[in-house]
């Protein structure tokens, strides 16, 4: 038997829907907004690859082959310094990537462990300094992330805590260590936020259940309130690397930016555009992007996956 | 058994009790009253959801007031079943046994009875989102039965159903407290739900409960106006006693009972009877009124008189057909003193009342 397609009624096609005010309205405001970001893409990619200095910097460093040391030692002195240069901006860009990419996944899972008992304690808490520590949580959201910084470098190298923390090993000051602490300190605030709505919308009495057929609290917890928050904690984590990722006033202020050591990819692409090298800034923001979409791809297709979990759940 | 000795907890500024209660092993008990009276709060305490505050609990004997929800051994289900959405039908049944450190092997064999006597085994691998609302409070029993609990405590179980489901699932319930002979403590604000289950009925108001006794006792002797009026008797009225006459407005009534002083009194609807004529002397105390108005209910005929107070009285449909035709009609409103029925003044929300104490 063939099978009608889900369109078709009984009476033939299905009525074409009239274009409504309401409908026309609500794509032109999204349309424009999706237009601004695609426009701001593609001028950067135009910008780059039609610039002199901008082509040179992508030929140079994804086409260019660098000779072996035995063919480097024979070419003359102005070649050598010439290859040597190109491979350490290689290397310096290679490491401030991969700085960037650990830096920022390792705080966003830093922060998704801190954001997921205090979103929680937002959500639930009904003790007097709730209030309080819902208010704190806004600070990084509201305040410029460079205030961070200074204030970060003030609390390690102005006060005690620096040199006591140095005395048993840990330095954060001009380390890359220091960039997951900015990442995390700022990076939180938005998680807890966003798991602060997810737990809102999550029954109490579910949790409550749980600990009557005989779990603890901390069970009920794990089991059944996280198990419901899995979406929201893959959208979470989304936010919180994408976060991390991006900054860079706060890491330069804290840690510098330091070829090799504590250079990631925003704190570069800042001090390029400082320079006045407009189309090496660009190239990086464009690096910068490809990495930010795949990943961002990869996380929301997890978060569809989990969200067609729930909605197979909910179908008959 | 379950016995509550001085009970108290508090939610916000809420507060519960004192309560002193004892429910009778293998008894089926309907908490009833207005919305705010302190019904779930008393149930969320019991199942140690929320800090008892000073008080005994005992189940079968045991303290269980200072116990973590989880070593209490109650069954809770929840007003909306509280169904765990992320795990299919088998997995909530067998949770409770799954947290216990029970194997999935073990837990499905012991689940398996409750499987049957619930119906079901044909959901098993259903998502709790595609269940209906009958099904989904069949799965919340069952997950709630399978520990085995000692008290089972339902928080308005039938109120999410449609009205078609409600008198069904009661039977239902009923059969299956009756089979496993679990002490069950029920809350609902609806009269018809509590009748066609309860063994006793508790009323609560204010976080106190103002009677205790089986559905017969409350709808035919509350104690007071308050109770009265919860139980659908309409003529509640103040009024001032000397003897056996009570004098409710211009309107000199009988009352079986003597008593002396300010008063209240009920004479339930269907005890008024009303004739299109006036009757013989007798001890009953005639009233003559005006049909205000009809509403046919089905099984009985709804009847507001107008007269020295107004009454409302249900009749039979064979009574209606006798009285006179349209509204206004002259008819007499007949009540035996043994109808009036003395209230204790004041709704009571002392110590008195919450200390009833039901045996057997």
């Amino acid at each position: 038997m063939d099978r009608q397609p889900l369109s078709s009624s009984p009476l033939g096609a299905p009525p074409r829907r009239r274009p409504s005010l309401f409908g026309g309205v609500f794509a032109l405001i999204i349309g424009i907004y999706v237009l601004l970001i695609a426009g701001i893409l593609v001028a950067d990619f135009v910008y780059v690859t039609r610039s002199p200095l901008g082509r040179r910097e992508l030929a140079e460093l994804f086409f260019v082959a660098i000779p072996a040391k035995a063919q480097l030692d024979q070419m003359p002195e102005g070649e050598q310094a010439y290859y040597t240069e190109l491979g350490d901006r290689r290397r310096f860009i290679k490491h401030a990537v991969w700085l960037s990419v650990w830096t920022s996944s390792l705080a966003a899972l830093i922060s998704l462990v801190i954001s997921v008992p205090t979103g929680y304690v937002l959500s639930r808490g009904r003790f007097h300094g709730v209030r309080l520590i819902d208010a704190l949580i806004d600070i990084p959201i509201v305040l410029p992330p460079l205030l961070f910084g200074i204030s970060l470098l003030v609390l390690f190298q102005r006060t005690g805590l620096g040199p006591v923390l140095k005395s048993v090993g840990i330095e954060f000051v001009f380390k890359p260590a220091g960039i997951v602490l900015v990442q995390v300190l700022i990076a939180t605030a938005y998680g807890a936020r966003m798991l602060k709505g997810t737990f809102d919308s999550i029954d109490p009495r579910l949790a409550a259940v749980a600990q009557t057929l005989g779990c603890t609290r901390a069970g009920a917890f794990f089991t059944v309130t996280l198990s419901n928050a899995r979406s929201g904690l893959v959208a979470a984590l989304v936010m919180i690397w994408a976060r991390a990722l991006a900054l860079y006033g706060p890491v330069i202020a804290f840690c510098g930016s330091t070829s090799m050591e504590t250079e990631v990819m925003p704190t570069r692409m800042f001090l390029e555009m400082s320079v006045g090298r407009l189309e090496a800034a660009l190239f990086i923001a464009l690096l910068m992007i490809g990495m930010a979409v795949a990943v961002l791809l990869v996380l929301k297709l997890a978060t569809e996956r989990a969200a067609d979990q729930v909605g197979r759940m909910l179908r008959p | 058994m379950l016995e509550l000795q001085d009970l108290r907890a508090e939610a916000g500024e809420f507060r519960l009790g004192p309560i002193n209660l004892t429910v009778p092993a293998g008894a089926y008990a309907v908490v009833l009253g207005p919305p705010g009276s302190g019904k779930s709060v008393l149930i969320e305490t019991l199942c140690g959801l929320r800090p008892v505050a000073a008080g005994c609990i005992r189940l079968d004997g045991r303290d269980i007031a200072g116990l973590p929800p989880r070593s209490r051994g109650i069954g809770y289900v929840p007003q909306d079943y509280a169904l765990f959405p992320t795990k299919r039908v088998r997995a909530n049944v067998t949770f409770g046994l799954r947290a216990r450190g029970l194997s999935r092997a073990e837990a499905h064999a012991r689940v398996h009875p409750f499987i049957e006597l619930l119906h079901l085994e044909r959901l098993l691998d259903r998502w709790p989102g595609s269940l209906s609302g009958g099904e989904q409070q069949r799965v919340a029993l069952a997950r709630a039965l399978a520990t085995q609990p000692h008290l089972l405590l339902l928080d308005e179980p039938v109120s999410a159903l449609d009205e078609s489901a409600r008198d069904t699932v009661c039977r239902e319930l009923r059969r299956i407290q009756y089979e496993l002979g679990i002490t069950t403590l029920h809350i609902s604000h609806n009269i018809e739900e509590a009748f066609s289950v309860a063994d006793l009925a508790i009323l609560m108001r204010g976080g106190r409960i103002v009677q205790t006794g089986s559905m017969d006792d409350l709808v035919r002797r509350p104690r007071t106006p308050f109770a009265a009026r919860f139980l659908r008797a309409q003529n509640v009225f103040d009024g001032e006693a000397n003897e056996h006459e009570v004098k409710v407005g211009q309107l000199m009534l009988r009352s079986g009972r003597p008593a002396a002083g300010r008063v209240s009194v009920m004479i339930r609807p269907e005890k008024i009877d009303v004739r299109s004529a006036a009757p013989a002397e007798g001890s009953a105390c005639v009233v003559p009124v005006k049909v205000e108005r009809r509403v046919d209910r089905g099984p009985y005929v709804h009847v507001d008189l107008a007269g020295p107070v107004p009454l409302v009285a249900y009749v039979s449909h064979q009574t209606a057909a006798l009285l006179p035709d349209g509204l206004d009609a002259e008819v007499w409103a007949v009540i035996e003193p043994d109808d009036v029925c003395l209230l204790e003044g004041e709704d009571d929300l002392g110590e008195r009342a919450s200390g009833a104490v039901i045996n057997g």
